[in-house]
């Protein structure tokens, strides 16, 4: 039986006029890679906010059957007095890993991610938006968090880091981590997806499993109401 | 997190930023170089004096840019503020900025205490208004919190600092048709509870004046004033949703 990892009941949310989420009702299951997929202003960015706590929810509620949860926002940014060393330093020491381990990770993890070492003793919102996404990738890799979320985790990074970033999700969940990407990039989610969940207008229209037929992208037109 | 380790996250953060503002360290740095001179030129009567009146400015420019920017510009939305733990965050900034200046200027009391009380010039009058002065940094450090909600980058600071600026001007200019109030204002002690009030109302946007004149119900006013501040950045931060970048 399908773990939950993640249950979203009823969740809306309002800004003045606009009906951001309405009734977003879904499941996110245990040691898979779901997808968000929504147009651009769907409101995947609002649910994730939701679910991490950036936001209060108007109605509805969540649950979660993991502790550690990850965030990857889509452009992350850092506090301008911290070098990248001091950003995973913080992080990895807010957790309680001493200084070796801490810097043997920060190693390890930067080779993972093709990051280059050398950057980390420059102040991190003076990286390139690529390098500042994988230090936000580091940071939150350090942290092991059982669930991962990621919000247009291919944004701003090169082929060699998607294909890399590919690689990584699945050697995640092959370590029993869930994640969640949201995203509209069709093609790249339906390379590593396992589960897909089709936000439009703010309304969960669509979850299921992906078996390859129909492909992601005919389920998202059949959903979305739009021509293929 | 526990909230230990939270804590400990969030005031190390908070004392980076301190650290690295260099309008910090210049304000300190010119702070005690003009109290040294004042000191070494003319006495430790007159420095002293200095110290007790401009003090609370420290806590004042410690403060800028204490909310506004960190909220818009997405800083927050990383994982170690997840769980709504950014709130947890901008208060104990708020407090841990307080607590600096605070700190600061109890540091630099000390010398002059040291020094005051083996020369025997200070008095208990001098105590009474360095803890005036405190509490004139903790009205300053919530007000200018406050603000910081409202305004970007330093403005926080700034805009204070033009009230006082225009308050001055405006008394000074308009001394001849306002005599009476500047009487009132300046007196050694406040006659009625009218004259106390005008004094209390003067005091809400420059504070220091009552360390000259600390009566009881100016040191109650200041420190309502500062719970006043500091309770409503409770309030924004506890209604706080991190909405748009």
């Amino acid at each position: 039986m399908r773990t939950v990892c993640l249950r979203a009941e009823r969740l809306a949310k309002r800004f003045g006029a606009v009906e951001a989420v309405k009734d977003a009702t879904f499941e996110v299951h245990g040691n898979t890679i779901s997808c968000l997929l929504g147009e651009n202003g769907a409101g995947k960015t609002t649910l994730l906010k939701l679910l991490l706590g950036f936001l209060r929810p108007d109605s509805g509620r969540f649950s979660l059957s993991v502790r550690r949860v990850g965030y990857i926002p889509e452009s992350p940014s850092f506090f301008p007095w911290l070098s990248g060393v001091q950003v995973l330093r913080l992080t990895a020491r807010a957790l309680g890993l001493s200084g070796r381990n801490i810097d043997q990770a920060i190693d390890g993890l930067a080779r993972e991610l093709a990051f280059d070492p050398h950057l980390l003793s420059r102040r991190a919102h003076t990286y390139s938006p690529g390098n500042q996404k994988k230090l936000s990738f580091l940071q939150n890799l350090l942290i092991e968090p059982e669930l991962l979320i990621v919000d247009e985790p291919f944004s701003a990074l090169d082929p060699a880091s998607i294909k890399g970033l590919r690689l990584l999700f699945r050697n995640l969940r092959d370590q029993g981590k869930t994640l969640l990407l949201s995203s509209h990039l069709i093609s790249e989610l339906e390379k590593v997806c396992d589960e897909y969940i089709i936000i439009k207008a703010g309304r969960v229209v669509a979850q299921g499993v992906l078996t390859g037929q129909p492909d992601l992208e005919t389920l998202f037109f059949q959903h979305s109401g739009r021509a293929g | 997190m526990v909230g230990r380790d939270r804590l400990a996250l969030d005031l190390s953060i908070s004392w980076r930023k301190l650290l690295s503002a260099k309008v910090n360290g210049l304000a300190l740095a010119a702070f005690i170089v003009v109290l040294g001179y004042l000191w070494v030129r003319d006495s430790f009567s007159l420095s002293f004096r200095a110290f007790l009146y401009l003090h609370p400015f420290l806590s004042l420019i410690f403060s800028q840019d204490m909310m506004y920017d960190e909220i818009a510009s997405g800083l927050l939305e990383n994982v170690l503020f997840a769980g709504g733990r950014f709130r947890h965050y901008l208060l104990s900034k708020s407090a841990m900025t307080a607590a600096t200046g605070l700190g600061v200027s109890l540091a630099i009391f000390s010398g002059y205490a040291l020094y005051g009380l083996s020369t025997h010039q200070l008095g208990f009058a001098d105590f009474a208004r360095f803890v005036a002065g405190i509490l004139v940094g903790l009205y300053y450090a919530f007000l200018a919190g406050a603000l910081s909600f409202f305004f970007r980058s330093g403005s926080n600071v700034l805009i204070i600092i033009v009230g006082q600026f225009v308050l001055v001007a405006g008394l000074l200019l308009g001394a001849s048709q306002r005599m009476g109030f500047i009487e009132r204002l300046t007196a050694p002690v406040a006659q009625g509870i009218g004259a106390r009030l005008e004094f209390l109302s003067v005091s809400v946007l420059i504070p220091n004046i009552t360390i000259a004149r600390h009566s009881w119900l100016n040191l109650l006013g200041i420190a309502v004033g500062a719970l006043f501040f500091f309770a409503l950045q409770v309030w924004k931060v506890r209604s706080l949703e991190l909405r748009q970048r």
